[in-house]
């Protein structure tokens, strides 16, 4: 059997993807979900085979949810809006689906998955703007089994370790499978400086620049904790700040 | 009429003139009579002249050289023909001691006409690219004010065509209810595309068209509650100008809350003008990415466009719940 959940918040959306999965015999839907909080909860829970997604749901979109996935099962897509499509197939999607969709189309997408080699592993879908004009204006993390939304202007800083990134607030860290390389995209330039192979800095949060050691320097937050600032970094901090 | 009186006046005080130097009656009206006519010739020319040539302002000195050009002749011919048309000898001494004076006199007349002109032709030309100008810009803002309006989503299109596409096999009668109040909602709002104003019941009827079409899609956690006073419903208002902000209030409840969401419209009149109040709730701690205001935004610079005023909407948040009021002053 394919274990399915469908999310999406509209409950007619919900029902097309029913009808059109009533004809497959070894198909069983586990759950479905109207929001993203919900889907986590129930990816986490049933461990899905294949999920269909909506993009634009209450709270966090459905590319905020993925990234909160360490395993992400395949994803079709189903949304109104094509300008997620890039996005979509960038991460890997399996398919998308434009609503509103005929069943053929439906079925299409359906024999994509049928085709895959079993155990294919789906990769870690990563923090990108959802449009390609667009930069970030939030980051979506999971303490425990709870999602936070973290604004932008409450973290002070980001630190790489191996394949996960920790977002610190003024009194909270909270890891995130991520790359600063990604987020280095995601971000604003003009915002977030990347000063040191490991770390990521707010340019608001900045106290001073020091000299340190013998042609080195480091950064003092207005918290006082201090960050590396490497060869290649300077240049960059001395950008966004214009001196 | 009048140029025909204005002209037996001029003759009548131009005759006098003369009599009072000492010419008689019959001599002074010929006299008169033939200057002036060759005075309004001279005119007649200028002015065709001037039907074709408008000078430069470099070529200012043309207001001066076309008078003494056109006045030499005139004086001149006016001079031997009268010399020819009188046999009087005393006449004929007057004629050639008031040479000098009667040219300046031509123009002089020349002169002013020619200054006329040139002012009227520049005041003409000023008038027309004013008109222009206007029309350019009333173009310019019917363009902008056509895109403004016509911002409307097309995911809602998509979306509810999908809500249609699964009620077709479930609740067929609801499916065919959605066709209709969809095409109503539509036709609404692209008629509407061509008026200007509309009256606010009919407003209200597309807009509540829209929710009502929203509600299949969300129904299970979308109220809605409308209040407005029957004596709001002749007020005019621009078209479709509450429709983004409805769609405002609806795009962040829904997707910024999670459980059951109302929003609400209230019109009512103050002081000859019509507010609209639209109420949703909304998380502050959301930090959605699709808060961009830009419904927001095109309806101020809408109103803006239409009344002149900045200070039509007004937003406000009080315990979680977004407020736009919105103030339509009536023009009639």
């Amino acid at each position: 059997m394919i274990k399915v959940i469908l999310i999406d918040d509209e409950p007619l959306a919900v029902e097309v993807i029913r009808e059109y999965l009533s004809g497959h015999m070894d198909i069983e839907i586990l759950a479905t979900c109207h929001d993203g909080f919900a889907g986590f909860k129930a990816i986490q829970e049933h461990q899905p085979d294949l999920i269909f997604l909506d993009v634009q749901m209450p709270k966090i979109s459905g590319f905020e949810m993925l990234e909160l996935l360490e395993n992400p099962p395949a994803v079709i897509f189903t949304t109104a809006f094509d300008e997620y499509a890039i996005k979509a197939f960038d991460n890997h999607a399996l398919d998308y689906l434009l609503k509103p969709f005929s069943k053929d189309r439906f079925d299409r997408a359906l024999q994509k998955f049928r085709h895959q080699l079993p155990g294919t592993q789906h990769p870690h879908y990563n923090s990108l703007p959802e449009t390609e004009e667009g930069k970030l204006q939030r980051i979506v993390v999971k303490t425990g089994n709870s999602i936070r939304i973290l604004p932008l202007k409450d973290i002070l800083y980001m630190e790489a370790s191996d394949d996960y990134v920790s977002f610190c607030t003024q009194s909270e860290k909270f890891l995130k499978t991520q790359t600063l390389k990604s987020l280095e995209r995601g971000l604003d330039a003009n915002k977030f400086v990347r000063i040191h192979r490991s770390y990521m800095v707010q340019v608001q949060q900045i106290n001073k620049i020091e000299p340190y050691e013998k042609d080195g320097y480091v950064v003092v937050l207005n918290n006082g904790k201090r960050l590396p600032v490497s060869k290649t970094g300077y240049p960059k901090l001395k950008a966004a700040l214009g001196f | 009429m009048i140029v025909l009186a204005a002209f037996l006046i001029w003759i009548a005080a131009v005759t006098y003139l003369l009599y009072l130097y000492g010419i008689p009656l019959s001599y002074g009206i010929v006299d008169s009579t033939l200057a002036t006519l060759l005075i309004i010739g001279g005119w007649l020319l200028l002015e065709n002249i001037f039907l074709f040539y408008s000078p430069k302002k470099s070529n200012f000195w043309m207001i001066l050289v076309l008078p003494i050009v056109l006045g030499v002749p005139i004086t001149l011919v006016l001079n031997m023909v009268l010399h020819f048309l009188i046999e009087n000898t005393v006449y004929h001494t007057f004629l050639s001691e008031a040479l000098a004076v009667r040219g300046a006199m031509v123009f002089v007349l020349l002169t002013a006409f020619t200054i006329i002109a040139v002012i009227y032709n520049r005041l003409e030309d000023q008038l027309k690219s004013r008109e222009r100008e206007e029309v350019a810009l009333k173009m310019s803002r019917e363009a902008e004010l056509y895109h403004l309006r016509s911002q409307l989503q097309p995911h809602f299109l998509f979306n509810s065509l999908n809500s249609i596409n699964a009620l077709m096999i479930s609740k067929p009668d609801k499916a065919r209810e959605m066709v209709f109040q969809l095409s109503d909602f539509l036709r609404g709002t692209i008629r509407k595309g061509a008026e200007q104003w509309v009256d606010f019941s009919e407003e209200l009827k597309t807009l509540k068209l829209y929710l009502e079409i929203e509600k299949v899609r969300f129904g299970h956690r979308l109220q809605i509650t409308v209040n407005s006073l029957p004596e709001t419903d002749g007020f005019q208002l621009p078209a479709l100008i509450l429709q983004p902000l409805v769609e405002n209030a609806v795009k962040f409840g829904l997707y910024g809350m999670v459980g059951e969401v109302t929003i609400s419209i209230d019109a009512v009149s103050k002081g000859g003008s019509l507010y609209v109040v639209i109420c949703n709730p909304y998380d502050p701690t959301d930090h959605s990415p699709q808060g961009s205001g830009f419904g927001l935004n095109a309806v101020r610079r809408r109103l803006y466009l239409l009344f002149g005023r900045h200070d039509l909407v007004r937003t406000e948040t009080i315990d979680n719940i977004f407020t736009v009021t919105l103030t339509i002053p009536q023009l009639r």
